[in-house]
């Protein structure tokens, strides 16, 4: 086999036995890697009800079929397990050097069983593995970790995979850390910690055999030289964090958790701000020519010296979000975030929710109380110290920290069960995994597209946002061609994050980032990898079959049609200001949305997947499982 | 007539301008914006604006009072009076 070495490691981290698990040719040409092969050693590694926090729920990796080739953006993997945060499939994707010196081990994948009876790091050094204790460790940072392990091993060329102090403490949205870069969402850093595991380490030596490396080479010559051209500008510029003005124009920011979708001081909190502010330089993952990463510091001021990468979805969440309009504390809650070991996203949103409800007196100056603040502090929209001191409380789960650790679903239900409130109706999550920074109220393609997603409230793996946005179709009202829409955007972006290929890379292929332009040299390079012959159709496939198992999975730990849903502030409370007021999604239209979208992905009404579909797919033991 | 012109993004950073009032002959179409745009800044030629100096480069869009995108379509149309126009990147990713 070529770009694969048929090979999965598995480790159990109670009996500290490793295994090695040979799959066969045709399973990697159903699930290529990134986040589908994960979902599917998910699938294949769980027992159905599975507490996400047990040692039964597998940690489970998938290499990208790109990774260590000369690819551009094609250095990335995916991660699944259960997600402590929503109950449902918990998959994220990271890049850059950890994801290449993994391929160069020999393994395609890892699945860790198991948990510690005390804090280790796992060293996978080639083929050998070592469980290596970790309590120097604990207390580090995500970077220190990675900083600490490298010291200890006397070796630069190690790669680690971490969690911070949110990991260990169990907080529901800890994430995993890799060179800067994070698989983000849906609380894996929680489940590493429940099984005291700090980190991964990588070694690897080996090279990657690919079938034809002569056209491998030449079409990423050509596709790196095209990146520097104009497609990719915005990204080489200034990074995601040019969206903000652009949502703002839009009415789409979301701003004081949501409330609007316009900030007044969207200027201040800007990419184009912090390009001419606070920027330091730009970074690229490994195998990345674009370099998108806006490295920024806070060159004086109260979070003097913070500094951390700024993307979008971060700085929303952190900066209008909160009503901060002062970047350097943006940089502070980040950075916080980021060494942390947090999910910004959720972080910033986990907050939000917290200050409305302060706001509304239902929590007051007493339930703040922290050793900082011993008589409590107000932590009204706008207010950085109060937004920065919950977010440390929520790292270390102190005072109401821990209450806001468990995210916005979890705490809202808490809360109104011992108050007798209604928070949760402004608790902006879906499934249970907080909301993005595109306002679905007013991008009602994106709306159903996202009430649908198998992990919840991403922005990431539906695009539905697209054909809205580009005025395709009407973004503020529906008709039937929405579901279609919206499974196809979700199945397009499932291809990126099955190779896995950053999404930024899209239109360097022809010029042209739909199907047609990206299709024909994604299956050239896939068969330039692996000696296949695939072909578009092929290719269109992987994001079908990446987004099928990840809803079998659902499918098989309870999901309904009633659990695909919005936040009840987008189907009930309408922005007053800005291009998108006045509009909401309301249930019969999200209904009607999701009739659509399960007819277009050939589903029953209930959303649940016909046998047939399953085995045209040549998923048969899903089918046989959880096929109707 | 005339029209706000904004920009944001990789527009902001060519230009150097956040906004501008345009002034237009009457009956000047979308295009004709375009046109006149990339004669001002050159530096919008072969980034935002295509080299036929008239049509916007993949990627790049341009917002008609925050509500909806310009279509490809609608080039030879006339913007209204007091029409803003947002030159922005296509928005993706975050």
């Amino acid at each position: 086999m070529y770009g694969y070495t048929g090979k999965i490691l598995h480790i159990d981290l109670g009996t500290r036995k490793t295994w090695i698990e040979e799959k066969p040719e045709s399973w990697y040409k159903l699930y290529i890697g990134g986040v589908s092969m994960a979902a599917r050693l998910l699938w294949e590694n769980i027992e159905v009800g599975c507490d996400p926090l047990s040692p039964g729920n597998p940690i489970c990796i998938a290499n990208g079929i790109f990774a260590g080739t000369p690819v551009p953006v094609g250095g990335k993997y995916g991660l699944a397990s259960k997600s402590p945060l929503t109950g449902w499939i918990g998959d994220s994707l990271s890049g850059s050097w950890f994801s290449v010196a993994l391929k160069r081990t020999g393994w395609d994948g890892m699945v860790i069983h198991g948990a510690s009876d005390n804090w280790i790091t796992l060293l996978i050094d080639d083929e050998r593995v070592q469980f290596r204790d970790a309590t120097k460790l604990l207390g580090l940072g995500t970077y220190a970790t990675e900083e600490a392990i490298r010291d200890e091993l006397a070796d630069d060329q190690i790669r680690s995979a971490t969690i911070g102090p949110a990991g260990e403490n169990g907080v529901l949205f800890a994430n995993v850390t890799n060179d800067g870069r994070q698989a983000g969402r849906t609380g894996h850093g929680a489940v590493w910690g429940s099984k005291k595991l700090k980190a991964i380490s990588v070694r690897g030596t080996h090279g990657v055999t690919v079938a034809d490396p002569e056209t491998l080479m030449k079409m990423s010559f050509d596709i790196s030289e095209t990146s520097q051209g104009p497609y990719t500008s915005k990204y080489r510029l200034l990074g995601t964090a040019t969206n903000v003005l652009n949502m703002n124009k839009l009415g789409l920011l979301p701003t004081r958790n949501y409330q609007e979708g316009t900030f007044e001081d969207a200027e201040l909190v800007s990419g184009e701000y912090l390009e001419e502010h606070y920027k330091v330089k730009k970074i690229a993952c490994a195998q990345c020519p674009i370099a998108c990463e806006q490295m920024s510091a806070a060159a004086d001021g109260p979070y003097k010296g913070a500094m951390t990468g700024i993307e979008y979805e971060c700085l929303f969440a952190n900066g209008p979000n909160l009503g901060i309009n002062d970047l350097r504390a943006v940089i502070k809650l980040i950075e916080t975030c980021d060494q942390g070991g947090m999910d910004a996203m959720s972080g910033g949103v986990t907050v939000s929710w917290a200050m409305e409800t302060f706001e509304r007196g239902i929590f007051t100056k007493e339930d703040f109380k922290c050793a900082k603040y011993p008589e409590g502090f107000e932590p009204n929209f706008g207010n950085a110290e109060a937004a920065v001191t919950l977010m440390e409380m929520i790292r270390d789960r102190e005072g109401i920290g821990d209450l806001l650790s468990k995210g916005t679903r979890r705490a809202s239900a808490i809360v109104d069960a011992e108050r007798g409130t209604e928070t949760y109706k402004w608790a902006m999550n879906s499934k249970g995994l907080e909301s993005p920074g595109y306002d679905a109220r007013g991008l009602k393609t994106f709306a159903v597209g996202i009430a649908v997603g198998t992990r919840g409230g991403c922005h990431n793996r539906t695009a539905a946002y697209d054909p809205d946005i580009q005025g395709e179709v009407d973004r503020f009202s529906i008709d039937d061609t929405r579901g279609r829409l919206a499974a196809r955007t979700e199945e397009y972006a499932a291809v990126y994050d099955t190779l896995p290929l950053c999404k930024f890379i899209r239109r360097c292929f022809t010029g042209k980032a739909d199907r047609a332009g990206a299709w024909p040299a994604i299956a050239a390079l896939i068969n330039a990898t692996t000696g296949w012959e695939f072909e578009y159709d092929d290719v269109d496939l992987i994001g079908v079959r990446a987004h099928t198992i990840k809803k079998a999975f659902n499918i098989r730990e309870g999901w309904t049609r009633a659990d695909d849903d919005l936040p009840y502030r987008w189907k009930h409370d309408p922005m007053t200001k800005g291009a998108s007021a006045g509009h909401v999604v309301t249930d019969e239209e999200l209904e009607y949305l999701k009739d659509l979208y399960y007819e277009a992905k050939g589903w029953t009404p209930e959303g649940l997947i016909p046998k047939e579909k399953l085995l045209e797919l040549g998923m048969d033991d899903v089918a046989e499982e959880i096929g109707v | 007539m005339n029209i706000l012109v904004e920009f944001v993004g990789v527009s902001r950073v060519l230009t150097g301008e956040q906004n501008l009032t345009l002034p237009l002959a009457p009956d000047s179409s979308y295009r004709d914006v375009i046109r006149q745009l990339g004669a001002r800044f050159p530096a919008l030629i072969g980034q935002v604006i295509a080299l036929d100096g008239e049509t916007l480069l993949p990627e790049n869009q341009i917002a008609l009072n925050g509500k909806r995108m310009l279509q490809l379509s609608e080039m030879d149309a006339s913007p209204a009076e007091g029409e803003r126009l947002t030159f922005m990147s296509i928005l993706a990713g975050g």
